[in-house]
């Protein structure tokens, strides 16, 4: 896979400048935000990473509120990886204002979850989620995931842009 | 009667009659005091007409003198010659003086005292001159009392005339003695008691026949009806006539006693006393005579009434009235009445034996009837009685009102009573107080007419035993023979049971539904947050072996902590999973736990962390004892008592309390933290499993969840308390339990 290739593709639709592509994760698990962020490092995308703990800040993030004021420091990013089970403001709640605000709703948001439970991915998809992917328990499969989730979501998949 | 008719009679006769007689006397009394008062006028008129010629004998020879002797042109010797001759002539004179027509004394002459010249004086301004010198009349002056031989004197002054100059020449003044009528008093003919005397016009005494009751200077004042008054005193009566002569008036005074008079009229009196004594006595006799004459009649009609009455002897036993009482018309007409309702009496009699007996035949026929037909009666009701009572469900028959008229042995079995007790009771006291009014309701409703809403009603019913029991209600309406609504007859069944055991059902069904829903929230959870240190675990493997792989020792060992973290994580959610899923199995034993001891139990438990955060446990001193868990309900507040010190936050004096407050029904016991605060948003989610909100303090999300669990068990329920972030909490738990000291039942719990 000719990765700047895809990038290249990506900035010929937009603009001629190379525009980092940014992601907000939003994760309660050090441990598994520690994953993704490694698995994401691999694609040379680390950098543009931001890493929130829990719903409310991820909000804060997106509406750019309180800390996330200032579009400078705060850009709206490409992508939203979602875990569902977050302490206070559920993840399933984050996804329900993100999707009903008419700023921030046509940011592609990835529920990236431990949860197979039906009512999850259902209520997910209700709420206009983008995707709705599980976290897998071996290595391989997770690494794996990461690589195609940046894959297609960041290269392949074509935004409507946050900006705009 | 006979009593009474006396009296009447006396009433009627002897009362008139003496009263009569009394008139009668008095009236002969008052003539005879009049005869006797016309005698003493008669006396009276005598003796004034004696003094007034005894006065007029006295003018008439001073004036005689005068013309004969015509003394005022006489010297003076000559008229002293004269006076001397008629002053010792007549002792009537006391003294005679002549006075000229000057008014000076010429001659004066006394029986007593001799005058010379220079004892003579002027009269000129004395009334016995210018008196008669004035009108020319004979003058007439007061009586006087002589102070030296203390008799009464009239003065009389004469005008003395000139014949040929028809003028006064002098006035001849004689004072006359009144001795002359004091003897010409005692020459009276008059009884002896009497007294007969004159007094001048202001009751002093004048004349008398005893002299010295004249000389002692006595007055008297007789009334105008003559009564008292006099000498006599007031015992007396008195005729009085006044004597005038010129401008003087004497009243001659004719004094009696009454015993006099008494003795006058006593004659007359005895007459009239013996007339009135005969008259009484005969018209007792005759009073005597009538009422016996009407009494007797009757005491036989009475007597042969109430032998009748007593029917102890027949009629002709009864003694006839003897004939003396058949002289009297009307009561012989009276016996012959009688009489004659006697016969009819016993035929009347007769007549109605025969009746009687003919009537209590036919009673006999009828109550032998009526005996046989309430028989039948009896046994149609015993019948129908007997299929009511065979009926299993309650039947009672209400009237109008409501009261009970009929009711099967069922009912009267479900009510707890006995059947006669509550029949003609109203109904409505066994009817439940909040069932009451539509109970009442639909009974006027149906009574009314209206028959629409026919179905069967619960209702719930008060037993004797104040058992509870809920009946389902079929009623009907009864008609009395008129075809008029008469009252309800209603069947119910009692569905108590029937109803608890569907409730009993519905909320086991509603357990099982909220069990099953627990276990697949807790499924859910479980999978999900026992899964998330698996993936760590998996994921850092992969990196350690890539390190290993590339030599990179450092970044392995760190990924291994990592690995090491999340085993014991997942270990200690399998504990607490364990723990929890014990808490939900085992009932709760029932102890009797003091509060107060757990409390201060707990936090000593808890003094190593209490002591690092500093905080302060307040324990209010009014927890009671309840009946629970003594080791469940430690760890409750354990886990609240925790919870408060690790969510302090910044809290620079963090205090935690831990009080009791009691409800209707429950203790509410409440542990309070000036901490962190739990936004509204997020008070139900800090109860549920593995669920925390905040990242960065330990937990694993066990804690509440457990509480929630044990109290939960207790048969309470448990919420949390807070205002938002930085507004500090306060958890609260109910556990049910009877407030000490309440002395209602606590409610019955269905279970």
């Amino acid at each position: 896979v000719n990765k700047s290739g895809e990038r290249r593709g990506r900035t010929d639709t937009k603009s001629s400048t190379v525009a980092p592509l940014k992601i907000l994760l939003i994760e309660d698990d050090p441990d598994h935000a520690e994953l993704v962020l490694r698995c994401l490092t691999g694609h040379d995308v680390a950098n543009s990473v931001v890493h929130v703990r829990d719903g409310e800040t991820g909000l804060d993030y997106l509406l750019r509120r309180g800390a996330y004021a200032d579009p400078e420091t705060s850009p709206r990013p490409h992508l939203v990886l979602l875990d569902l089970r977050l302490p206070a403001l559920d993840g399933s709640e984050v996804l329900r204002i993100v999707k009903t605000t008419e700023d921030v709703k046509r940011i592609p948001v990835v529920i990236l979850t431990s949860s197979e439970a039906e009512k999850d991915l259902v209520g997910a998809y209700e709420n206009h989620a983008n995707s709705y992917l599980v976290k897998p328990i071996r290595y391989e499969s997770f690494v794996q995931l990461i690589d195609e989730l940046g894959y297609y979501w960041l290269a392949r998949n074509r935004d409507a842009g946050p900006d705009r | 009667l006979r009593y009474r008719l006396t009296l009447i009679f006396l009433g009627l006769a002897v009362v008139p009659l003496l009263v009569l007689g009394l008139i009668v006397g008095r009236l002969i009394y008052r003539n005879s005091e009049l005869q006797s008062l016309a005698l003493h006028d008669e006396i009276a008129d005598n003796v004034a007409n004696r003094i007034e010629a005894f006065v007029q004998g006295v003018s008439d020879q001073l004036v005689f003198l005068d013309e004969v002797l015509r003394l005022g042109t006489r010297v003076t010797a000559g008229q002293e010659l004269i006076l001397a001759n008629l002053l010792f002539q007549h002792s009537v004179y006391q003294e005679i003086t002549l006075v000229d027509s000057d008014g000076l004394e010429t001659v004066r002459l006394s029986r007593s005292e001799t005058y010379t010249q220079a004892d003579l004086g002027s009269r000129a301004d004395q009334v016995e001159f210018s008196e008669p010198m004035g009108t020319g009349q004979i003058y007439y002056a007061a009586i006087r009392f002589d102070p030296v031989i203390r008799e009464p004197l009239a003065t009389i002054s004469v005008p003395l005339w000139d014949k040929r100059t028809g003028e006064i020449v002098a006035t001849l003044v004689a004072d006359v003695r009144f001795r002359a009528i004091w003897s010409l008093l005692g020459q009276i003919d008059r009884p002896a008691h009497e007294e007969v005397y004159v007094t001048d016009a202001n009751g002093r005494m004048v004349a008398h026949s005893d002299p010295s009751v004249v000389l002692s200077g006595t007055v008297v004042q007789i009334p105008a009806d003559g009564r008292g008054g006099g000498i006599l005193g007031p015992s007396a009566v008195s005729a009085v006539r006044p004597i005038v002569f010129g401008a003087q008036t004497l009243i001659t005074v004719v004094e009696v006693p009454l015993s006099d008079v008494f003795a006058t009229a006593l004659d007359g009196l005895g007459v009239a006393l013996i007339v009135t004594a005969v008259a009484v006595l005969a018209a007792i006799t005759l009073i005597l005579i009538a009422t016996r004459s009407i009494v007797r009649p009757i005491v036989w009609l009475t007597a042969s009434a109430r032998a009748l009455s007593l029917s102890t002897a027949s009629l002709s036993e009864i003694a006839l009235p003897g004939p003396s009482m058949r002289n009297n018309y009307e009561v012989a007409a009276l016996i012959d009445s009688f009489n004659l309702m006697s016969r009819a009496v016993r035929e009347r009699e007769q007549d109605l034996h025969q009746a009687h007996e003919g009537l209590e035949l036919r009673v006999a026929e009828r109550t032998a009837e009526l005996e046989v037909a309430n028989e039948q009666v009896r046994s149609e009701r015993d019948r129908a009685q007997m299929y009511m009572d065979l009926a299993s469900v309650m039947i009672v028959a209400l009237d109008r009102e409501g009261t009970v008229m009929l009711i099967n042995k069922t009912g009267a079995q479900m009510l707890g009573v006995a059947e006669d007790e509550i029949i003609g009771e109203s109904f409505g006291r066994f009817v439940h107080p909040d069932d009451l009014d539509a109970a009442r309701n639909n009974l006027r409703r149906r009574i009314s007419g209206d028959q629409s809403n026919a179905e069967p009603q619960e209702r719930r019913l008060i037993t004797a035993t104040g058992e509870i029991r809920l009946i389902a209600w079929h009623t009907t309406i009864l008609r009395d023979e008129a075809g008029n609504i008469s009252g309800l007859l209603n069947a119910g069944e009692d569905i108590t049971t029937r109803r608890e055991m569907k409730d009993e059902r519905e909320r086991l069904i509603a357990q099982l539904e909220s069990k099953n829903a627990e276990l697949e929230r807790f499924a859910y959870t479980v999978s999900h947050d026992l899964k998330s240190p698996l993936i760590t675990i998996g994921g850092f493997l992969g990196y350690v072996e890539r390190s290993m792989a590339s030599g990179d020792v450092e970044q392995a060992r760190a990924d291994l902590a990592r690995i090491f973290d999340a085993t014991n994580r997942m270990k200690s959610l399998l504990d607490a999973v364990l723990d929890l899923s014990r808490i939900g199995g085992a009932p709760a034993r029932a102890q009797v736990v003091e509060l107060g001891p757990l409390a201060r139990e707990v936090v000593e438990m808890l003094d190593g962390q209490l002591a690092l955060g500093a905080v302060k446990v307040e324990i209010a001193p009014n927890l009671p004892a309840i009946t629970g868990d003594g080791d469940s309900l430690r760890r409750v507040l354990e886990n609240l008592v925790d919870n408060a010190v690790k969510y302090r936050g910044d809290q620079v004096n963090p205090v935690v309390q831990i009080g009791c407050e009691w409800d209707e029904e429950n203790l509410v016991v409440f542990v309070r933290d000036n901490g962190n605060g739990i936004d509204p948003r997020y008070q139900q989610k800090v109860f549920q499993l593995f669920q925390r909100l905040d990242h960065t303090t330990e937990g694993t999300g066990v804690g509440l969840a457990t509480v929630k669990r044990i109290v939960e068990v207790h048969g309470g329920r448990v919420w949390v308390e807070s205002e938002g972030r930085g507004k500090g909490s306060t958890f609260r738990f109910s556990i049910p339990a009877t407030r000490p000291g309440d002395r209602r039942l606590p409610a019955r719990r269905n279970k």
